[in-house]
């Protein structure tokens, strides 16, 4: 059997805001229908390393290839094209939702599939319904977002990044803004979405749903990775102080 | 003989509505598209193109209204003669058009920046993030506040008499000089404001509730 590709290979990601040295080089590769947790204290570079993932933060040296392609000709001087290519492949789902308030939820889900040209109006439309009737919203199709609730609204917001047949699913603390039982509804379609083979990063507290999902788990702390490894391994026999201090730390939450 | 009755005054005073409906309607409509291209100027990060918008608005909203009209009416005339009427109107879109653009500023300063992001993360153009999700957005931000602003123009408007434009106000102190009471007159002329900012006031709450009900952005 070979060794499943590499879809993402992300090298030695460092970003500073000003001389705040918040991400002190990165190295990860993830392989095709991995899904990795990452866990870490507030303030340990989460976000800002899926987000440099994405470009949303443009890192200050490292490098990006997926699927074995350099991502940037010059990943410090990323062009146009380049940024809107890599947006295209690559999902992501915020901590917000964020979802666009002034349209409908389908056309939440229509949008970026039409002005990427990735699809026409038929088509993209029906897409949406299919993927709305995946994380079970078939009814929301012509409500406005504000007219769903907090679940609802980030399922909808899977959906809409799901609509570009992203490669790789960037979560951003999907669950941390919900109420517990409403939380598992997008934990459970997040599943799902594992169990069908996709690609996922996963920035969480949810250490459950991390042991049970996460192939494999990372630890970042102070910008950078402290430690890695299956869910067991991490979750049960830590091989640092600062993880075991750290997840003693949520038990106790 | 002068007849100075209710009706008579009324009379005398509707014939300078329709000119102060026509300041108030043509100056918020040039201050609008006037005002959308400099918020749009102000909020560019090219320090070359923000600066020129920041000075055109804050002279425009900076000098007194009536200074304005002085202005435009009289120190301009040597060169460029205007009648009393361009004139106002000329001054008021100015002014309208400065207020305007900060209300459309503050609505696109007010559109949350994950929205920006969510759309960037789609792989959206920044000239589709901006046109299709932010733009929209901000524009029904600053509806509330420029119905206000609405009504606030329509009171404002009465200054162009000073210049010699025939509105209500003008024909008020008409009336007043041919020997009419003036609070009398002038307690018509309120009520003919009132009348007048009544629809306006109420299609500005209602496009308040519209927008409330809308764009509630979590
Ligand atoms: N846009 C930014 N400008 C300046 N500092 C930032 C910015 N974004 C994040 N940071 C800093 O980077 C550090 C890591 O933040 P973040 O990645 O959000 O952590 P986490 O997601 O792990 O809680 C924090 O110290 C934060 O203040
Ligand atoms: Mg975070």
């Amino acid at each position: 059997m070979s060794e499943p590709r590499v879809l993402l290979d992300a090298e030695s990601i460092e970003k500073s805001f000003k001389d705040n040295e918040v991400l002190k080089g990165i190295t990860l590769k993830v392989h095709a229908g991995e899904v990795i947790a990452l866990i870490g204290p507030s303030g340990a570079g989460k976000s800002t390393f899926l987000r440099c993932l994405n470009y949303l933060e443009r890192p200050t040296g490292g490098s990006l290839s997926l699927d074995g392609a350099p991502a940037f000709t010059d990943p410090l001087g990323p062009t146009k094209a380049e940024l809107l290519r890599l947006r295209r492949r690559v999902g992501m789902v915020f901590q917000s939702f964020n979802l666009f308030p002034h349209l409908s939820v389908l056309k939440n889900i229509v949008l970026a599939q039409k002005l990427n040209g990735l699809r026409g109006n038929l088509e993209a439309e029906e897409y949406a319904r299919e993927l709305l009737g995946q994380v079970g919203l078939d009814e929301k199709a012509h409500a406005k977002p504000a007219e769903c609730s907090g679940g609802q609204q980030q399922r909808i917001a899977i959906a809409r990044a799901l609509s570009l047949d992203p490669e790789l699913m960037l979560f951003d603390e999907p669950t941390s803004a919900l109420d517990p039982e409403v939380g598992n509804d997008v934990l459970n379609v997040m599943r799902d979405l594992a169990d069908r083979g996709t690609t996922m990063i996963v920035v969480t507290h949810e250490m459950r749903f991390a042991e049970r999902v996460a192939d494999r788990v990372l630890f970042l702390d102070r910008g950078g990775i402290l430690e890695e490894g299956a869910p067991e391994q991490v979750f049960h026999n830590p091989s640092h102080e600062r993880t075991r201090e750290f997840l003693q730390a949520v038990l106790d939450r | 003989m002068s007849d100075f009755s209710f009706v008579s005054v009324l009379q005398t005073l509707v014939a300078g509505l329709g000119i102060t409906i026509l300041m108030t309607v043509v100056s918020f409509a040039a201050g609008t598209l006037l005002g959308i291209p400099l918020a749009l100027m102000r909020t560019s990060k090219l320090w070359g193109v923000r600066f020129p918008a920041m000075a055109v608005i804050d002279i425009s909203r900076g000098i007194p209204p009536l200074v304005w009209l002085l202005i435009i009416y009289y120190g301009l005339s040597p060169a460029l003669p205007l009648e009393p009427l361009p004139a106002a109107l000329i001054g008021l879109s100015i002014i309208s058009a400065g207020y305007l653009a900060e209300n459309f500023r503050a609505g696109i300063d007010n559109v949350h920046t994950g929205q920006k992001e969510a759309a960037a993360a789609l792989g959206l153009t920044p000239s589709n993030q901006f046109w299709r999700i932010v733009a929209p957005q901000a524009l029904n931000i600053s509806i509330p506040p420029s119905a206000s602003y609405a009504v606030a123009l329509l009171k404002d408007t009465a200054i162009a008499s000073i210049i010699g434009v025939a509105d209500i106000i003008f024909l008020a102190q008409n009336e007043v000089s041919r020997g009419g009471s003036a609070v009398f007159v002038f307690a018509v002329a309120a009520v003919l404001y009132l009348l007048a900012g009544i629809p306006l006031s109420y299609f500005s709450r209602y496009i308040d509730g519209v927008v409330r009900s809308k764009v509630v952005s979590v």
